[in-house]
């Protein structure tokens, strides 16, 4: 493994991921800021090999460096426009009770990251695929190589977005000869937020034992090492709905919307159907612009950059990249379902996702009991608290948004099958789920609870402390 | 201060009690903690070469065996006949697989066909299960060529 190429790789993700962070003018905690650079700045350098390809430059090791240095020289211009010295706080470790969540997590997480760095790709979808083509891209220095001359008929891998091969060039030419370090660079820097979330809506407490709930779930745990779209699709469509509630609450100027945008972008590119369910959000978005009673023609302008930005995305994956990377020609009207009209597809995959891969003893192998429990809560609080705040409408919103849409590309798309690929798209409520459960009545009244209960005694000698005084 | 240390308590009997769980008991013994490869093997192996042979088993070692011949024959293009995964199954081989084309070209740098490719006409090697487990053989005519298209298409087409 070269450490040296490891630590310049991490040092451009930070920046790249930094000054896109700084064009959009989004401003957080410095940890939040380090763990979403560092996230957006792989999805960015992931395109580097596909730039060299576009530029007919031979992918060597020295082209894909100088292709880094460049994005990393021009993303950090904004960053460096707007340089100041950080005002590092001292920081505050972690409260005695949170140490056997926090030790179990970490050992999880470094479980994870050697199995990363250990096994090579192992995804049969990888190795008819993406992986394929960059490990022939490495051997043959160039991203249109001999994969193509070799019988394709039996998948149709090669047409996935460009974001793994990308990842997997950077990563097989300047790290160790498996790459899929990157995954968990992605999976660290979102662990780390996730949980700094938590912890700042929630008692330490229960956002330690919410946060271990999530981590065990054993498939999306296991994709944290095996290399596939899903677990990073999962994490920027998180983080774009988690920007969008931001944006509400904050009724911020533009940036912030479109930082959220932007983040839905890049799920796209990961995984293109996403689109589908971005274009779902939509009537959230125009019941708030509704509410807040914009002009339409302003709010017409925000839902198109909103719908737009993902577009461009996928636009960029499929006729741009796929387009010419791929000389096989690609139609998408093939893929379509041809009967339409038979709704009754839809209504089937809406009862088996429920009934095969949720309600079944394969569903919690897959999932654990962590969706029980988020639905146990949800329960409680539609009967019980019966009050939801917008972090609580948004999330359940996005998981309605996963859940109908995964059954709607099951319908519109029959490659899209129930045991694999939808299986894995509904990832993408479980940390929905999770800030859902950070928004709950119950939840929330349990935390302040436990506040007031572990400063109770502070509480009391507070109170004896102003009496004497006023006395 | 005592609150903490209560808060602490309650900390370790909640991971204690979710471990305990038997679904993540399980998980956590099979998956984590004891996994299928150990990790006193994993540590023992760490070149790539026996980080691949470990995680992809035995059909690793077939196609690495494959690759070798023909490295050493010096063979430039080879186009090879894979037999399809339903034969070989009812041949009793069930832990070689031979995937598909475009699988068995990232294992080997070879290129693979199965009897419905459409340049199978063009295969010159073909892979046989035989006692040990599978060979590679020559086909020495168009006959041998066609005789096996016909025979491997009868499971191709049962797939």
């Amino acid at each position: 493994m070269n450490f040296f190429g490891l630590l310049y790789l991490l040092l451009a993700h930070f920046v790249c991921g930094r000054g896109a962070l700084q064009l959009f003018g989004i401003k957080m905690k410095m940890l939040h800021l380090i763990c979403l650079s560092m996230m957006i700045g792989v999805a960015v350098l992931s395109f580097v090999p596909c730039v060299l390809q576009l530029m007919h430059i031979t992918i060597t090791l020295f082209s894909v460096l100088a292709g880094i240095a460049v994005f990393t020289a021009v993303l950090s211009i904004p960053m460096l426009a707007d340089l100041k010295w950080p005002k590092i706080k001292p920081a505050t470790s972690p409260a005695l009770y949170e140490w056997p969540f926090i030790i179990i997590i970490f050992f999880l997480v470094a479980v994870s990251v050697w199995r990363c760095f250990y096994y090579p790709p192992m995804s049969g979808d990888m190795l008819t695929g993406p992986e394929l083509i960059a490990e022939y891209t490495v051997r043959e220095h160039t991203m249109i190589n001999s994969v193509f001359s070799v019988d394709l008929s039996m998948t149709n891998n090669y047409f996935k977005s460009p974001f793994i091969t990308g990842s997997q060039i950077i990563y097989k030419l300047l790290v160790s000869p498996f790459g899929q370090l990157w995954l968990s660079v992605i999976f660290v820097s979102f662990s780390i937020w996730l949980y700094s979330l938590m912890r700042s809506f929630l008692h330490p407490l229960i956002a330690g034992f919410l946060m271990l709930f999530f981590v065990t779930i054993p498939d999306l745990y296991a994709y944290t090492y095996i290399i596939l779209y899903d677990y990073s699709n999962t994490v920027f469509f998180f983080a774009g709905f988690y920007f969008l509630y931001n944006w509400r609450i904050d009724e911020g100027g533009i940036k912030g919307f479109a930082f959220s945008a932007f983040l839905f972008g890049i799920a796209t590119y990961i995984r293109t159907e996403t689109l589908v369910l971005i274009f779902m959000v939509t009537p959230l978005l125009a019941m708030y612009l509704y509410r807040i009673k914009l002009q339409l023609n302003k709010a017409l302008l925000l839902t198109g950059l909103f719908l737009m930005t993902p577009v461009l995305f996928y636009v960029i994956c499929i006729n741009v990249f796929v387009h010419n990377f791929v000389p096989i020609p690609f139609d998408l009207g093939s893929q379509v379902n041809p009967n339409l009209g038979d709704m009754s597809v839809f209504f089937t995959r809406l009862y088996e996702m429920w009934s095969i891969l949720i309600c079944s003893s394969a569903g919690i192998k897959e999932y654990g009991y962590f969706i029980f429990f988020f639905l146990g809560i949800l329960i409680i609080d539609i009967f019980w608290i019966r009050r939801f705040n917008t972090r609580a409408i948004i999330a359940l919103y996005g998981i309605m948004v996963v859940y109908i849409g995964l059954a709607f590309l099951g319908y519109l798309l029959p490659p899209v099958d129930l045991v694999n690929t939808t299986k894995r798209g509904l990832f993408k409520a479980l940390p929905l789920m999770l800030l859902y459960l950070s928004a709950s009545g119950v939840v929330q009244r349990l935390s302040s609870g436990i506040y007031q209960w572990e400063h109770a005694n502070l509480q009391e000698k507070n109170d004896i402390g102003n009496t004497s005084l006023h006395e | 201060m005592h609150r903490k240390v209560y808060l602490f308590i309650i900390a370790l009997i909640i991971t204690g009690l979710f471990f305990i769980t038997p679904h993540y008991n399980q998980w956590l013994l099979t998956n984590i903690l004891e996994p299928p490869i150990s990790y006193s093997t994993q540590f023992n192996n760490l070149e790539p070469e026996q980080r691949r042979a470990l995680r992809y088993g035995v059909s690793y070692e077939v196609f690495k065996r494959l690759t070798d011949a023909f490295g050493h024959a010096n063979i430039a293009h080879p186009v090879i006949l894979l037999p399809p995964p339903g034969y070989l199954k009812q041949m009793g081989i069930v832990n070689v697989d031979m995937g598909i084309p475009p699988g068995f070209y990232y294992f080997t740098g070879y290129e693979g066909v199965f009897a419905s490719s459409p340049n199978a006409g063009q295969a010159a090697w073909a892979i046989l299960p035989n006692k040990e487990g599978v060979a590679i053989k020559r086909l020495n005519s168009k006959e041998d060529l066609n005789y096996l298209l016909r025979h491997y298409n009868q499971y191709q087409s049962q797939q």
